[in-house]
């Protein structure tokens, strides 16, 4: 029997009032709130680790969660943000139906919000999609999507655009965030993620974190790293950062760094591997080359930038051929005086970091997050780590392990394995490459030629090409980047608020970015949707739908695969395409890309007895089943194997499988034989990934960052999270509990900085970079210590916007913004 | 979503004058009555100021020794009207 | 009638038919059941000396930036007149200047306190370790990141995981010698009602006995050991001369 919740409250209303009266009334009984809810397993909402939940359901609402007990990564374990999971849906001001802006009825860049049908809104997209397109061409159209999106929704979106569409202009917020570790992933390996995995917090003795506050970020894995720590004869812990954080509570060998010169030291590493023959020549001469990559490479700024015009080789990074002794000459000037003058930290410190790398005997897992991606030198200084653990030969084994760590719940699963990069394909395909682009186009029965072989605008450049009027309509689905992205005030919001453009976000809440936008669309979240997540070790975890979504609020799959309905192959497809491909002549691309007979092909009655579906019940079809199995082909029938995962339904029975999945069995460490499938008898190593199976070690110079503090902008500017908030804080901030936990963000100052510019604790200040100003309140004690000359601000908070402050500064290779380094300067409110 | 429950004291002799006014109430549901007065009603307001107002309004009737509230929930409306899943409570 | 004319009344009818410890959550939000703990303002060491010194001038209160401090009024737990506040509600900023020892026109809060991490208003303590998530093994140490004096005052005790034997749990341990009373990690406390909680210092600390020294505490403050001179002899063991 079902009853509404009205009904529900009512009985409890009876029954409570009877009991009260001493009345006892036939069939009414208190419901009990112990056994009525449902408990089903689901995936955190939040960041990369992955935490195993369960979901408690009851009365069509989620009333409770628990971490699951016999999750391999948390054990019944959840953070401050795991624990209020089941808050995050309940906001007060969840969005409900598409609002438009409009004024006296019509479309008006400058009018209200106004509520309207999802079916006016899919018809003013489709005419503002349509009417770009033929003006000019589908580079005009784009998307910025998530790594918070589903496994599903990623796969479908980038179907979407550059199947559907013919535009590559799709990018996750994962840019902003792990592009970095991709570009040095596959320029040292040949294929993208980590090729250990979470056991290695067990199997190491030595942990160095580069850049990675896993205290606050990774809490549940920081948790591991401890317990080993303490329990584990020997084991030590080097945290290097640029301030001090509360990591370095537990390290060993804490060490502060001046920004940037993280490159002088691991080349300082490298080179005290080599004078003190700790080379593991075995290995590297067996499964290692040695190469270069161009130097003076500009900080990815605007062509007309000073910066860029001054750089010899900008954006360059073909690498080439050297031998050892290239190598060794070129590290030879890194010495551990040059390390510790430009870094200051003491040599000591460094010797000693170096000396735990070197020694064969110890097992050494190095984690990094942001401090090394965000980085306008990411992929190179992704790179020198790499290189110091493939000269000594620790890694792809268990405790021996450079491990890269995600922010995003599904960074991995979605972002980067599905293909929703702009210049990726699914499963590690690119768009570059014409054998690439042609299994894309078969698995896909496109006409040859539909998938456009130019990458698109990555995060960044989006912003730049709406603001210059070249992007006129777009999507964004799933953050928050109004609130993200650097330069806010010279880039982002006067590309989103361009007359000529029209811009959609698909949002539960209204963040900054949606009151930035002219047409918002409600969303389904978490667990009002079927979802996949990937986290960081690879490691793809299913759920189902617990409860309905609010109001008219629809999930981000349905959201694409029903305005493909409003868009037809001939409002998109050139004539001499379309004749390639007869058969698609007059069809919508709802018909071209989902009900094809591929992705439909899954009856609804597959779906989970007793669990809605909101999207296949609409659709008819069990379309989250349909898109993972079409997926699927790629990672079997695509040109790159290693990236495979098994049937859909085993997902929906496992707490999660590491990839590749053969054989019915996961893969904790890659490239190894023993472990890795895909590592016959007798190879031992072989990162098959590259064509001859060898890793690369690249070497990369010490470069300066883009802009360090002067006389005028004299301190430098990090910035960051904090353990109680996650991201832009749309969900955490509308937890009470957490808001009251942390309320406003504030500007971490050394003492002696706020006095000499006569500044207390407390105090309102203006923080001022070249682009703009901040106003917020000085801390000078608290979690985070930071040296004299440094600043951190985290950016969690809607009310302060410190991306008005962040520099549009980019790794030139990886295009991943460096939101660690500006300049800056904080005088009195 | 609003909802109270609330227990009625009323004149034994009075009760079906006092359940004829209670009707009245808008959102007013009476449960049971028992001989001896006692009254089990819910009240389905708007909000909380019109469930006080009630309350108080009720209090003030003829017949009514007292109307207490026993039992108080309120949550927004957004949460599923319709549709609750499996609860089992016993309503038979 | 006004709302809390209404929940009072209310209240009283449901006491007055035994209805008490049942969910009245209307109830329950107005009025808490117990007198919150009331905390005295910075440079208060002594409570009959600070009452006599204090002539309920509220200018404290006045000065106070944050609106942290309130001046008690009848039917409260406190001397009418004087200034405390509720961690709970409003915590202490620990204002590097004092503001509120400054505006003291008696010296009631003492002059003395110059250095506001030298304020003892109160002691927090983990009162409820069963609730306590961090005791629980999960990390929220809320608690620890908020406190002024981070890695003093609270400091998180590392401990390993019995349950899930790969994790460790993080303890926050309040010490004394460093925790000003200050009260923000009784604000901050996520749980609905909070486990750690600022109580007078009489009332947190135990004290040991003076006729009992600690022998390991003794011998660091003497440098050496107490009783000079006293002899041991070699241990007979195999394969030693």
């Amino acid at each position: 029997m079902t009853l509404s919740r009205r009904d529900f409250i009512k009985t409890n209303a009876v029954a409570a009032t009877a009991a009260a009266a001493g009345i006892t009334l036939p069939g009414i009984k208190k419901a009990d709130a112990a056994d009525d809810i449902r408990w089903d397993k689901g995936v955190c909402r939040f960041c990369g680790t992955g935490c195993g939940v369960l979901v408690g359901t009851k009365a069509g609402r989620v009333v409770a969660t628990q971490g699951d007990p016999d999750a391999p990564v948390n054990k019944g374990l959840n953070c401050i943000k795991g624990y209020f999971l089941s808050k995050i849906m309940y906001g007060e001001d969840r969005l409900t139906q598409p609002l438009l802006r409009m004024t006296d009825g019509k479309y008006d860049k400058n009018g209200e919000f106004t509520p309207i049908s999802w079916d006016q809104a899919f018809n003013v997209m489709a005419d503002k999609y349509k009417a770009a397109i033929k003006a000019k061409g589908p580079t005009s159209v784009g998307m910025f999507g998530s790594g918070q999106w589903t496994v599903w929704e990623g796969y479908a979106a980038a179907k979407f655009y550059k199947a559907g569409l013919r535009s590559n202009n799709i990018d996750p917020n994962a840019r902003h965030c792990m592009a970095s570790a991709v570009g040095a992933f596959m320029r040292a390996f040949g294929i993208d993620e980590p090729m250990g995995c979470y056991d290695d917090l067990e199997h190491a003795d030595t942990f160095v974190l580069w850049g990675a506050n896993m205290a606050e970020m990774h809490p549940i894995l920081w948790s591991r790293l401890t317990d080993t720590r303490l329990t584990k004869k020997g084991a030590e812990v080097h945290v290097l950062s640029t301030f001090e954080h509360r990591c370095f509570e537990l390290a060993d060998n804490g060490m502060i760094f001046t920004p940037q010169t993280d490159l002088a030291i691991l080349n300082y590493i490298a080179n005290y591997i080599i004078q003190n023959d700790a080379v593991n020549w075995d290995f590297v001469n067996k499964h290692v080359n040695f190469t270069k990559t161009p130097t003076d490479i500009g900080y990815g700024l605007r062509p007309t930038h000073a910066l860029e015009k001054k750089a010899k080789n900008a954006g360059k990074g073909k690498l080439s051929k050297i031998d050892f002794e290239e190598y060794k000459a070129a590290v030879a000037e890194y010495t551990l005086e040059k390390a510790s003058e430009m870094s200051g930290v003491p040599a000591e410190k460094l010797e000693r970091l170096a000396k735990a790398y070197a020694d064969p005997k110890r097992k050494v897992a190095s984690y990094w997050t942001m401090g090394f991606n965000q980085h306008t030198r990411g992929v190179w200084v992704n790179g020198l780590l790499y290189n110091v653990h493939l000269l000594t030969g620790k890694i792809a084994e268990p405790g021996n392990s450079p491990f890269s760590l995600t922010g995003q719940p599904s960074a991995c699963g979605t972002a980067r394995e599905v293909g929703t990069f702009a210049h990726r394909l699914p499963a590690d395909l690119v768009v570059m490459k014409p054998k690439h682009r042609e299994a894309a186009e078969k698995i896909w029965n496109l006409p040859a030629g539909t998938i456009p072989g130019k990458p698109g605008y990555h995060a960044v450049l989006q912003n730049r090409m709406l603001k210059d009027g070249k992007l006129n309509v777009y999507w964004v689905q799933c953050n928050n980047n109004m609130q993200a992205a650097p330069n806010m005030n010279e880039e982002g919001y006067p590309g989103y608020r361009n007359p000529e453009n029209f811009i959609i976000v698909s949002d539960p809440y209204p963040t900054v970015t949606a009151m930035a936008a002219d047409l918002i669309l409600p969303t389904a979240m978490w667990m009002e949707k079927e979802g996949a997540y990937g986290n960081a070790e690879r490691r793809t975890q299913f759920w189902r739908q617990q409860v309905k979504a609010p109001g008219e609020a629809k999930s981000d799959v349905w959201q694409i695969v029903e305005f493909s309905k409003y868009l037809k192959v001939e409002d998109v497809w050139p004539a001499d395409l379309i004749a390639k491909k007869p058969e698609h002549a007059g069809k919508t691309l709802y018909q071209v890309l989902f009900a094809n007979g591929e992705v439909d092909k899954f009856p609804l009655d597959q779906t989970a007895k007793g669990f809605d579906n909101a999207e296949s019940a609409d659709f008819g079809f069990y379309l989250q089943k349909g898109l993972f199995e079409e997926y699927r082909r790629f990672q079997f029938e695509g040109p790159k194997p290693g990236h495979e995962m098994a049937e859909f339904d085993i997902y929906h029975q496992a707490r999660g499988l590491r990839w590749p999945v053969i054989d019915g069995k996961e893969t904790l460490w890659r490239f190894r034989e023993g472990y890795d499938p895909h590592v016959k008898a007798g190879e031992g190593v072989k990162f098959y990934g590259k064509p001859d199976g060898k890793a690369n070690i690249i070497f990369a110079p010490y470069e300066p960052a883009a802009e360090a503090p002067d006389k005028e902008y004299d301190l430098w500017l990090s910035t960051g999270r904090v353990l109680e908030h996650w991201h832009s804080g749309s969900m955490t901030r509308r937890v009470p509990e957490l808001h009251r936990a942390y309320p406003n963000a504030k500007l971490y100052m050394h003492r002696d900085d706020a006095k000499a510019r006569g500044l207390k604790r407390g105090q309102e200040v203006k923080v001022q970079t070249r682009r703009g100003e901040v106003l917020t309140r000085v801390e000078t004690r608290g979690r985070n210590r930071v040296p004299k000359g440094l600043v951190y601000m985290p950016w969690f908070d809607a009310s302060q916007l410190v991306n008005k402050l962040t520099l549009d500064a980019t790794d030139p290779l990886s295009k991943e913004t460096d939101f660690k380094k500006c300049a800056c300067k904080v005088v009195k409110a | 979503m609003n909802i109270s429950g609330i227990l009625v004291h009323a004149n034994p002799g009075k009760v079906d004058a006092v359940s004829a006014a209670l009707t009245e109430f808008q959102g007013l549901e009476i449960h049971a009555a028992t001989d001896d007065g006692r009254l089990v009603v819910t009240l389905d307001c708007q909000d909380n100021n019109a469930a006080a107002d009630t309350l108080i309004k009720m209090n003030g009737l003829d017949g009514v020794l007292t109307a207490s509230l026993v039992y108080h929930n309120f949550e927004p409306e957004t949460a599923n009207e319709n549709e609750t899943g499996p609860v089992a409570v016993g309503l038979n | 009638m006004s709302r809390r004319q209404f929940v009072a009344d209310t209240a009283k009818t449901a006491c007055g038919i035994g209805l008490a410890g049942l969910a009245l959550s209307l109830v329950a939000d107005g009025a808490g059941a117990i007198a919150p703990v009331a905390v005295r303002p910075p440079g208060v060491d002594d409570e009959h000396a600070f009452q006599s010194a204090c002539v309920r001038c509220g200018l404290c209160v006045r000065d106070c930036p944050y609106d942290t401090l309130r001046l008690a009024t009848l039917g409260e737990d406190v001397a009418v007149g004087t200034p405390y506040f509720i961690a709970r509600a409003v915590p202490c900023e620990m204002c590097d200047d004092i503001p509120c020892v400054v505006a003291c026109p008696t010296g009631a809060l003492d002059k003395d306190l110059t250095n506001i991490d030298d304020a003892r208003m109160g002691l927090a303590v983990l009162i409820d370790q069963e609730t306590c998530l961090n005791f629980l093994g999960l990390r929220c140490d809320v608690c620890y990141r908020v406190c002024p004096l981070i890695g003093k005052a609270i400091t998180l005790e590392r401990r390993h995981n019995e349950r899930t034997g790969k994790h460790a749990e993080f303890i926050p341990t309040v010490h004394s010698e460093h925790c000003t009373g200050c009260g923000k990690c009784e604000h901050a406390c996520v749980l609905e009602k909070a486990a750690i909680k600022v109580v007078p210092k009489d009332l947190a600390k135990g004290q040991i006995g003076a006729h009992y020294r600690l022998g390991w505490e003794e011998k660091a403050k003497k440098g050496g050991e107490l009783v000079p001179g006293i002899r041991d002899l070699p241990d007979r063991l195999p394969g030693v001369e």
